[in-house]
């Protein structure tokens, strides 16, 4: 997973929590890598996953809970730190539908060697769409905190209802976005 | 407050991070300057292959601006590449080439994967117009549209055509050399024995008069009682009445014979002529007539020629010299193809028959021969140049190529066949009665003919 996934979520983790907190879960995981992140590099995604689990153990907060916030908190530094990017969609169903053919395709072309999820956005009608998430990896958590920044991003009023998919593990989820008539 | 050796272990986690930052920049930047070479190495590539190439390339924005263009063009056009650059297009077309614009319309016919090239014409830096070929595409880079035209000079190779289609007309009356030899042998040899025998009638005319003459002299200036009987004497003894029947029909004959020589002499004038580059009017019934004069002793032995013309066809307007060796190639075709099949079966009767109608703005000719006929896989390709099932040394496979050309390149037609093998073939031919675009509104009877 790419780099830059770890050095948010210490970010996400220290703005919340506090250096201590950073510091101790990282001590408890013993991780390969030792913490030491830098947002360009390739890291084993258990060592996120291992901090996570870690963290909901220290905060006594559900795991899901923690990383769907963290998926708030890493759509709201994209959307600070890539504002040219941002500036192409105006509404939030716009850019989930540009996910798969636009963005996805960008980053492969920085980092070909990226395992990206698969992000299939549907319109169903003018104020429904869907977006299926599917992945190798659990975190259909990290999607919904993404998804529900998106929206609040916008500033429009929606929705959004999740439905785990089988096997049920956070590898497959789909979200039915509605949008206030 | 944290503690010091937080901040310690922070501090170590962040030299570490540094660390791996940096090696992966170092590493980043190899692979950047190799990719950079290997691109580098592409692009000169490319680029030595748009200078090399002998085809034009020019490429322009969507409001027609030059940006770009290879030597070719300079050589094409007649232009240096600084003058062009920059400029409109369109300075590239004649005038009657500008009928468009450079919108989406005109972009998606020209672009289309069904018409990937078209032939047009260009205007170089002397004012002086060419045919060229015109493959045109559009691109996109960097969210802008572009457009590329590949442009290649064809005038010279339609002047290449152009002789090549000559030299097969030549070829086509070569092949009928021997026959027309002895075509127009026969009338001469019996032109030349009438005009001897006209030679000896006159001396006997001659002796008639001049004892007639001797007679009056002797006699005065009236016939003696028994002139009578002396003229019947001399004419006997000079065979006059012989000569006096015998005399119109060797006139008569050394007429027809001279104006069959003249009307061969005409056919091979007419086939053999480059012909001039404009239109012009051709009688097709009189145009058939002429082949089959022309290729008379090529035919005569194989068989009959029968003719079923519809007189009412008006004169078609097209290269008279081309439609002429269209009808002889066809001809000959037909006679080959009896040969062959005479030659294995030499009871079989050989019939060719040519067949005009008109079917609405169309001229339409038709030759049937009771050859060989043509196999069903051999159908599609015998209109391809040097394609033949001929015998070596019997054909170069450029009779009908060169007939499919002109009929249907040159001249907007349609040239069909249709063929059951072994019972013989019929090749239909279909020419505007005016070039196209030359039919005034109204004037179009729709295909089918009338009712």
């Amino acid at each position: 997973m790419k780099g830059i996934v770890f050095t948010e979520f210490v970010e996400f983790v220290e703005t919340k929590y506090g250096l201590s907190m950073v510091d101790q879960i990282m001590d408890r995981c013993q991780l390969k890598s030792r913490g030491a992140y830098t947002s360009v590099a390739t890291y084993d995604v258990q060592e996120l996953l291992a901090l996570v689990v870690e963290l909901s153990r220290q905060t006594d907060t559900p795991v899901s809970e923690l990383v769907v916030e963290y998926g708030r908190h890493l759509f709201r530094f994209f959307a600070r730190t890539r504002r040219s990017m941002f500036e192409h969609f105006s509404r939030c169903e716009q850019l989930l539908e540009s996910i798969e053919d636009q963005i996805h395709v960008d980053v492969r072309k920085l980092y070909p060697d990226a395992e990206l999820p698969t992000i299939r956005f549907e319109r169903l009608s003018d104020v429904m769409s869907k977006v299926h998430y599917s992945s190798t990896r659990p975190l259909a958590d990290l999607a919904e905190g993404l998804i529900l920044e998106c929206v609040v991003h916008f500033g429009e009023p929606m929705e959004v209802v999740r439905t785990d998919l089988p096997p049920g593990d956070g590898t497959l989820a789909e979200f039915l976005l509605s949008r206030s008539r | 407050m944290p503690e010091v050796n937080v901040y310690q272990r922070m501090f170590e986690r962040e030299r570490e991070a540094r660390k791996q930052a940096e090696e992966l920049l170092e590493t980043m930047s190899l692979e950047l300057y190799d990719a950079y070479s290997q691109l580098k190495k592409s692009s000169d590539e490319v680029f030595a292959i748009f200078r090399s190439v002998t085809d034009g390339i020019v490429t322009f924005n969507q409001t027609g601006t030059i940006e770009s263009l290879n030597p070719a063009i300079e050589r094409i056009f007649g232009y240096s590449e600084n003058v062009l650059k920059g400029q409109d297009i369109r300075v590239l077309l004649p005038q009657n080439k500008l009928d468009f614009e450079l919108d989406d319309e005109f972009w998606v016919d020209r672009c289309s994967e069904a018409q990937p090239k078209f032939a047009t014409q260009g205007i170089n830096a002397h004012g002086q117009i060419f045919d060229m070929e015109l493959s045109a595409s559009k691109s996109s880079q960097a969210g802008k549209d572009f457009y590329v035209w590949v442009i290649r000079n064809t005038s010279q190779i339609r002047n290449v055509e152009r002789k090549m289609a000559v030299s097969q007309r030549l070829e086509a009356i070569g092949q009928l050399a021997a026959g027309l030899s002895h075509e127009i042998n026969t009338p001469i040899q019996y032109v030349h024995e009438n005009v001897k025998f006209l030679r000896d009638a006159f001396k006997a005319t001659e002796e008639v008069l001049v004892r007639v003459e001797r007679e009056f002299s002797s006699a005065g200036s009236y016939p003696t009682p028994g002139f009578e009987e002396s003229f019947r004497q001399i004419c006997s003894e000079t065979q006059w009445d012989f000569f006096r029947k015998e005399i119109p029909i060797a006139l008569y004959e050394t007429l027809y014979g001279s104006k069959r020589v003249t009307s061969i002499v005409q056919a091979i004038r007419d086939f053999a002529h480059p012909g001039a580059s404009e239109m012009s009017s051709l009688d097709l019934n009189k145009a058939i007539t002429s082949a089959v004069t022309l290729a008379a002793n090529h035919w005569r032995t194989l068989g009959e020629i029968v003719t079923d013309l519809d007189r009412s066809l008006p004169n078609i307007t097209c290269h008279v010299s081309e439609i002429n060796q269209v009808i002889l190639n066809l001809l000959i075709n037909a006679c080959d193809a009896i040969a062959e099949a005479r030659a294995a079966n030499p009871d079989r009767l050989g019939k060719i028959v040519f067949r005009t109608w008109q079917e609405g703005n169309m001229a339409k000719l038709s030759i049937t021969d009771s050859g060989v006929g043509i196999k069903r896989e051999n159908l599609e390709r015998i209109f391809t140049l040097f394609f033949t099932t001929k015998a070596v040394g019997k054909g170069t496979g450029q009779g009908l190529a060169i007939a499919h050309s002109i009929v249907v390149e040159r001249h907007n037609g349609n040239i069909d066949v249709v063929s059951q093998l072994g019972e013989g073939a019929t090749f239909i031919v279909s020419l505007p009665i005016q070039p196209l675009g030359d039919v005034p509104p109204g004037d179009v009877v729709p295909s089918g003919g009338s009712e």
